[in-house]
């Protein structure tokens, strides 16, 4: 058996051609093609064992064509001639039935910010790595007379856009995830750590973490309703911000007046700022 | 497609597999959307692929992949197989999945008109139409109506002998519109929330939903509600209808009676339950009114199959029979800790997913009541209709809704419209408190097109048969 498993993702220059060839094969005035990869594991565990365990490898291949000012839009999951050929006619297809309507030129080509977010450890990861790590959580809690759940996943993705204009960007990046609830008789605890190097998620610390948090919630006692000053720690921050984002952060809702957000109004106390960096190299996404 | 099926068992076994299943899928799924009197997008997607489940020293291993070739598929067997070895060094107790399942033979939905054969035109000229009535209503800012029709071929074979062919089909449509003042944002839709109402069938089931002559009821309503007192607070008698009856059905009824999470398996995402195993036949779920069932041979259901996906027969059977909790939605490996066999409810959301324990149709069944006969006996109440939020805590005890649209009850008669109108309650008080629901005329089968699960995640179509129902003494509005 192989010690590491590298994640199989098609080579770039075999993906650039892939993508060169639809475009040139393409009628339409315009054509964008937006290819996403991935090959994925997930191992999941439930009182204190692995009981699910799964790996997938997949592909999206979108393209759009934009023909007579009609805009055509159809996917399909495979990388093949055929599939093109067959996915480029479904999107022509529903152009042609579509009312001219007002055109969004695509864009031409413009300078790309690369960020660095592979890591060969990660996409080599192995499913004895997974359960060696998953194991040492539910050893730890099982000592603690608790039992732990959660999943832990590791994976590799490519992404490549490209259109007719000229364009061709191209981003592959890698991500190890887990997150793990403990319990015990009267209560629980909750952690999670992310990385693009799976090396440098620590299972000790994760473990520390969610094991002493389930045991001093345990027997918590109710407060009454009513007004106090309330501390959230980090993972309930980024929920709450994550919910935001989904409800009211996007500019077509605000446009819409659907949105809390309205540009110029104060919405917070002056100690909160919050931003979108795609760029941010220590963020998986 | 049979000669893959079939090399993947026989590697699967060569290789130390106690038991192996594979599934292959492919699947077609149209969208369209209109908004504010545009068609705004129209997508064709496609799927293809093999899933290979393992069962090696008593623990799982799965692997897939969308290349469909005899290389590739032996790939894939041999990560599943690797992925079940390492499960097993971990694993609590080795995996028993009760007696075999040899299960064999064809099913497809049925369909009246085919709905990758009806002209985008004829749809988009649909929805149109339905966008006009709703702009007919002044004051509606945003109108959004959409349609999406999938078609599912699928194969599943296994190493016990069951062989299935399935061809499934789903349509779906809805219509929303959106009223906005400086401080509110209204929304009605129809036939249901979030985005679509949805079934197993064809386009037949799209046009008996008449969106075109929903579109002015729901654009007025939509604008009356910007103006329209708040809910008040106060224990009542609340009557809902039959959209969100289904949807509380779904929440507090079909996951916390799904086997898995019972035992844990989705603690840390879904969540668990408090319809623990020493309770079965013994907790007083509801009144006696409340008899719900899992059927998943019901008509344009989305949990209506000829098999689930570990080839164990569609099949009927009760969670709470006359307000007594009876049974749970289960599979063969849970099952059989209880001592059972499979009812039937594994269900993945495509090749490259584990099937999970999924609801199928699951539905209170009619009662003798009808919504008009509970509103004229209800003194001081609040009627309560379509989902806008839903909140419902890990065990499935504690919930809170909140709906687009509300009337308040007075001495039997439909009185003032009130706006963000919300409930809440344990749940056996909640059904305990349940004292009428309404009659097969009012009852019909909805589509729940979202259902989350399982990690990596999971999207369901399930649905709910529901009537209007009525309840007492229930919390509504703000409590303070």
């Amino acid at each position: 058996m192989k010690s590491m498993e590298a994640s199989r993702l098609t080579d770039q220059a075999e993906l650039k051609r892939f993508v060169d060839r639809l475009l040139e094969a393409s009628p339409a005035q315009q054509t964008e093609v937006l290819v996403t990869e991935w090959d994925s594991a997930l191992t999941r565990f439930a009182n204190n064992g692995i009981h699910q365990n799964v790996a997938e490898r997949d592909v999206s291949v979108r393209v759009r064509v934009v023909k007579d000012g009609k805009t055509g839009v159809a996917s399909i999951n495979q990388l093949k001639e055929t599939a093109a050929q067959d996915v480029l006619r479904r999107a022509i297809a529903i152009a042609d039935l579509q009312p001219k309507g007002e055109l969004v030129p695509m864009p031409g080509p413009a300078k790309s910010h690369p960020v660095e977010a592979w890591s060969d450890a990660t996409a080599a990861a192995t499913p004895e790595q997974r359960a060696d790590f998953v194991e040492a959580i539910c050893a730890k809690a099982g000592r603690a007379g608790l039992k732990a759940f959660g999943a832990f996943s590791t994976g590799a993705e490519q992404l490549a856009i490209a259109n007719s204009l000229g364009v061709f960007h191209h981003h592959r990046s890698t991500e190890a995830t887990i997150n793990t609830v403990v319990m015990g008789e009267a209560g629980s605890g909750y952690a999670d750590r992310s990385a693009i190097d799976v090396r440098e998620l620590d299972k000790d610390s994760l473990a520390d973490e969610v094991i002493d948090k389930a045991q001093r919630n345990q027997n918590a006692q109710p407060v009454e309703p009513g007004d106090y000053e309330v501390v959230l720690e980090e993972y309930a921050v980024a929920e709450m911000l994550e919910f935001l984002s989904f409800i009211g952060f996007g500019a077509l809702a605000a446009q819409e007046e659907r949105s809390f957000m309205r540009l110029g109004e104060r919405i917070t106390g002056e100690n909160i700022d919050i931003w979108d960096d795609g760029l941010d190299p220590k963020k998986c996404n | 497609m049979k000669d893959l099926a079939e090399a993947a068992l026989n590697a699967a076994q060569m290789k130390g597999a106690s038991y192996a299943d594979v599934r292959l899928d492919e699947r077609v799924q149209q969208d369209v959307t209109v908004k504010n009197g545009q068609l705004a997008a129209v997508s064709d997607d496609a799927s293809e692929g093999v899933g290979v489940r393992v069962l090696v020293d008593g623990a799982w291993g799965f692997a897939g992949s969308a290349r469909l070739d005899i290389d590739e598929v032996h790939e894939v067997v041999d990560r599943a197989i690797r992925i079940a070895r390492a499960s097993a060094r971990a694993r609590s107790t080795p995996v028993d999945l009760g007696p075999p399942v040899t299960s064999r033979g064809q099913y497809k939905t049925p369909v009246e008109r085919d709905p990758f054969s009806v002209p985008l035109t004829e749809k988009v000229e649909l929805l149109l139409r339905a966008d006009q009535a709703m702009a007919s209503a002044k004051g509606v800012s945003i109108r959004e109506g959409s349609m999406e029709f999938i078609k599912q071929k699928k194969i599943f074979a296994s190493t016990e002998g069951a062989y299935t062919e399935q061809e499934l089909y789903e349509s779906g449509a809805g219509i929303e519109a959106t009223a906005t003042s400086p401080d509110d944002v209204q929304n009605r839709s129809y036939p249901n929330s979030f985005g679509r109402h949805q079934g197993a069938g064809g386009y037949e089931y799209i046009t008996a939903m008449q969106l075109d002559r929903h579109g002015e009821r729901i654009g007025q309503e939509a604008v009356a509600l910007l103006t329209a007192p708040q809910c008040p607070s106060g224990v009542k008698t609340l009557i809902l209808d039959a959209s969100q009856t289904a949807l509380q059905i779904h929440e507090s009824c079909g996951h916390p009676t799904e086997l898995d999470r019972v035992f844990g398996m989705e603690a840390a995402y879904a969540g668990t339950s408090f319809m623990t195993p020493e309770k079965l036949n013994l907790l007083r779920y509801g009144s006696p009114r409340v008899t719900i069932t899992a059927d998943a041979l019901t008509p344009t259901g989305l949990g209506t199959f000829g098999w689930d996906d570990e080839g164990v027969p569609a099949q009927r059977s009760y969670l709470i029979k006359e307000g007594l909790f009876v049974g749970y939605l289960t599979s063969r490996e849970t099952a059989s800790v209880l001592g059972q066999q499979s009812n039937g409810t594994m269900r993945a959301d495509g090749w490259n997913r584990i099937p999970l324990i999924r609801m199928t149709n699951v539905s209170l069944q009619p009662g003798d009541s009808s919504l008009e006969q509970m509103i004229a006996e209800t003194k001081d109440g609040v009627y309560m209709e379509t989902n806008r939020s839903w909140s419902i805590d890990d065990r499935r005890l504690n919930f809170q809704f909140g709906t687009q649209l509300a009337y308040e009850i007075l001495n039997g008669k439909r009185g003032r419209m009130l706006k963000n109108a919300t409930y809440a309650g344990i749940t056996p008080e909640f059904w305990n408190s349940c004292d009428a629901v309404a009659g097969q005329a009012e009852w019909r089968v909805w589509g729940l097109a979202n259902c989350g699960k399982g990690q990596p995640p999971q999207v369901a179509h399930v649905a709910h048969g529901a009537a209007p129902a009525r309840f007492q003494n229930v919390k509504v509005g703000i409590l303070k």
